[in-house]
This record gives C-alpha cells, sequence and structure tokens, in this order.
C-alpha cells in the first residue's frame, strides 16, 4: 500500500477530530451533572427558591457546556477544513 | 494484510472492551455496597429493605458491563468480509468505544443507587418514591451507554472490504475513540444529579415532582456533549470517503 505524504496529513486531522471531541466531551458532561446535582441539593433544602435555583443551574450548564462547543468547532474544523 | 491479523486486531479489541468496560459497573456496584453496609449498620431494623434496594440499584447499574460483554462475545466469534487495514482499526475502534462508553455510566449509575440505601435507611417512609427517583436517574444515566453500543454496533457490521485507505482507517478508529471519551463525563455527571435528586427526595419526599424535574433537565443538559461525540463519530463514519 503507497501512503502519501497528503494522506497522512489527513489520517492524523481525523484521529485528532476524535480525539478532541472525545476528551472535550468529558469535563462539561461531569461538571453540568456537578451543577445539576447542586441544585437538587438546594431545591431540597430551600423549596420556595426552586425557579431561581433551575435558572442559575441552567445558566451555569451553559457556559461550562462553552468548552464542549469549543472542541465541537475543532473537530469539524478538523475534518473539513483541514 | 494475513487473515490473522484481523482476526489479532478483534482479540485485542475484545480485550479493551470487557476489561475498560468492567471497571465503571465495578466501581459503581462497589459505591451502592458501601453505602447499603453504612445504612444498615445505622439502622438494621431496615436491613432487608436496604438489601433488596442495593440490589436492584446493582443489576440496573451492570446494564454498561452487560453491553461490553455482549460487543466483546460478538468481536470474539465475528467472521471478516474484509481483510484489510479498515476492518482492522475497526475492530479496535468497537472494542474501545463500548469499553470507554460503559465506563462513565458504569461510575455514575453508582451515585444514585449509594444515596438510595444511605436515605432509605434514614427514612424509611420514602422507599416507593426513592425507588422511581432512582431507577428513572439509572435509566437516564445510560444513555451514553446506549449512544456507544450504537456507534460500535455500526462499526461492527458496516461493510469496509472495499476501503483500502489509511485515511479511511484513521477516520473509523477516531468515531470509536470520539464516542468512547465522549461517553464518560456525561454518565458520571447524570449520576451525580441523579445521586443529589434521590437524597433530596430522601430529605423532603413533598418535594419528589420538582426535584425528578430539575434532575431530569440537568441530565438532559449534561447529555448534550455526548450527543456532539455521537454526531462526530457518524460524521467520521458517513462523510469520509
Amino acid at each position: 500500500m503507497q501512503i502519501s505524504g497528503k494522506e497522512i496529513i489527513e489520517a492524523a486531522s481525523l484521529l485528532g477530530a476524535g480525539i478532541a471531541m472525545g476528551l472535550g466531551a468529558i469535563g462539561p458532561g461531569i461538571g453540568e451533572g456537578f451543577a445539576a446535582g447542586k441544585a437538587c441539593e438546594g431545591i431540597a433544602r430551600n423549596p420556595n427558591e426552586a425557579g431561581l435555583l433551575t435558572r442559575t443551574m441552567l445558566i451555569g450548564q451553559a457556559v461550562s457546556e462553552s468548552t464542549g462547543i469549543y472542541s465541537l468547532v475543532i473537530a469539524l474544523l478538523l475534518i473539513f477544513v483541514v | 494484510m494475513d487473515v490473522s491479523w484481523i482476526n489479532a486486531s478483534g482479540f485485542f479489541g475484545a480485550g479493551l472492551c470487557m476489561g475498560l468496560g468492567a471497571i465503571g459497573a465495578a466501581v459503581g456496584e462497589g459505591f451502592i455496597a458501601g453505602s447499603a453496609s453504612r445504612g444498615i449498620s445505622r439502622q438494621p431494623a431496615m436491613s432487608g429493605d436496604v438489601l433488596k434496594m442495593m440490589l436492584i440499584g446493582q443489576a440496573i447499574t451492570e446494564t454498561a458491563a452487560i453491553f461490553s460483554l455482549v460487543i466483546a462475545i460478538l468481536l470474539l466469534f465475528k467472521t471478516y468480509s474484509g481483510n484489510n487495514i479498515t476492518q482492522a482499526s475497526a475492530m479496535i475502534s468497537t472494542g474501545f468505544c463500548m469499553g470507554m462508553g460503559a465506563l462513565g455510566s458504569g461510575i455514575g449509575c453508582g451515585f444514585p443507587g449509594a444515596k438510595a440505601c444511605e436515605t432509605l435507611a434514614r427514612n424509611p417512609s420514602v422507599s416507593g418514591k426513592i425507588m422511581t427517583a432512582m431507577l428513572v436517574g439509572q435509566a437516564v444515566d445510560q444513555t451514553p451507554t446506549i449512544f456507544a453500543l450504537f456507534v460500535s454496533l455500526l462499526l461492527l457490521f458496516m461493510n469496509f472490504s472495499v476501503a483500502m485507505k489509511i485515511t479511511i482507517a484513521a477516520a473509523v478508529f477516531s468515531a470509536g475513540i470520539s464516542m468512547g471519551f465522549g461517553a464518560v463525563g456525561p454518565g458520571i455527571g447524570g449520576g451525580i444529579a441523579a445521586g443529589a435528586a434521590v437524597e433530596g427526595i430522601g430529605k423532603n419526599k413533598e418535594l419528589s415532582p420538582v426535584l425528578l424535574r430539575t434532575m431530569l433537565i440537568g441530565q438532559a443538559v449534561s447529555q448534550s456533549t455526548s450527543i456532539y461525540a455521537m454526531v462526530i463519530s457518524l460524521v467520521l463514519l458517513f462523510v469520509i470517503k
């Protein structure tokens, strides 16, 4: 099998895409779970603030999601642009 | 490439699959058993109910490891249509995807199970509501594992017999890495959310609807990264030519 230099670069960028998205998904997954867990704890302690706590949870999760979206963008760039 | 190399890659994949897949469920079940022991030592009269809750929680936690077992057995006894580097990389990728995919949910499912055993011993009157919350939480927490199972079945049964290119081999391998690692975080995170919800319901059973709702919203949002990982895997499998 003949492998050209261009093919090696393409193969490496495709592998990079998988690694970027795979590892990039670990952090946000755990972090958002923490946020949801603490929101549940907070609601159990003070049920009257359920709306406020849910809102705060969603904002916190959205911010923690951002790194996952960066990984997605980088993975798509590696697949389609490089 | 010789046929024996394809078989070797299949065996390597099967080993990765079952080895990694067994870690998570074992850790999770250990959590549950530990909390059940603590609960029984605090409230020995409840030992029967706590034991029942422990076994149900552990059975659901086991699901992820059973998925790995199935994929590992399929890998061991597969007959190969293709005989090239892409097929070999697909077999290793299948094993990695399912093995890593089972790790997160295995650990994650341990949290609601553990909290359920502990809160049941503390507050026996809410056993039904605790059980419901634990089962819902664990079921939703299995989602990333099911995504990983889906991707690894695709990798296992797609036909790679014509694709003799290093880029396609890399894309196929990358699909497994993406979905495998991508399922770890949401699996653990979803479990943390479910654990806290079960504990809250145990403290105050009137709050069960609002806590279940918050838990489900939180878990759904934390699943999103595993959906991104699945999208990238599917793009790598079906778009790269």
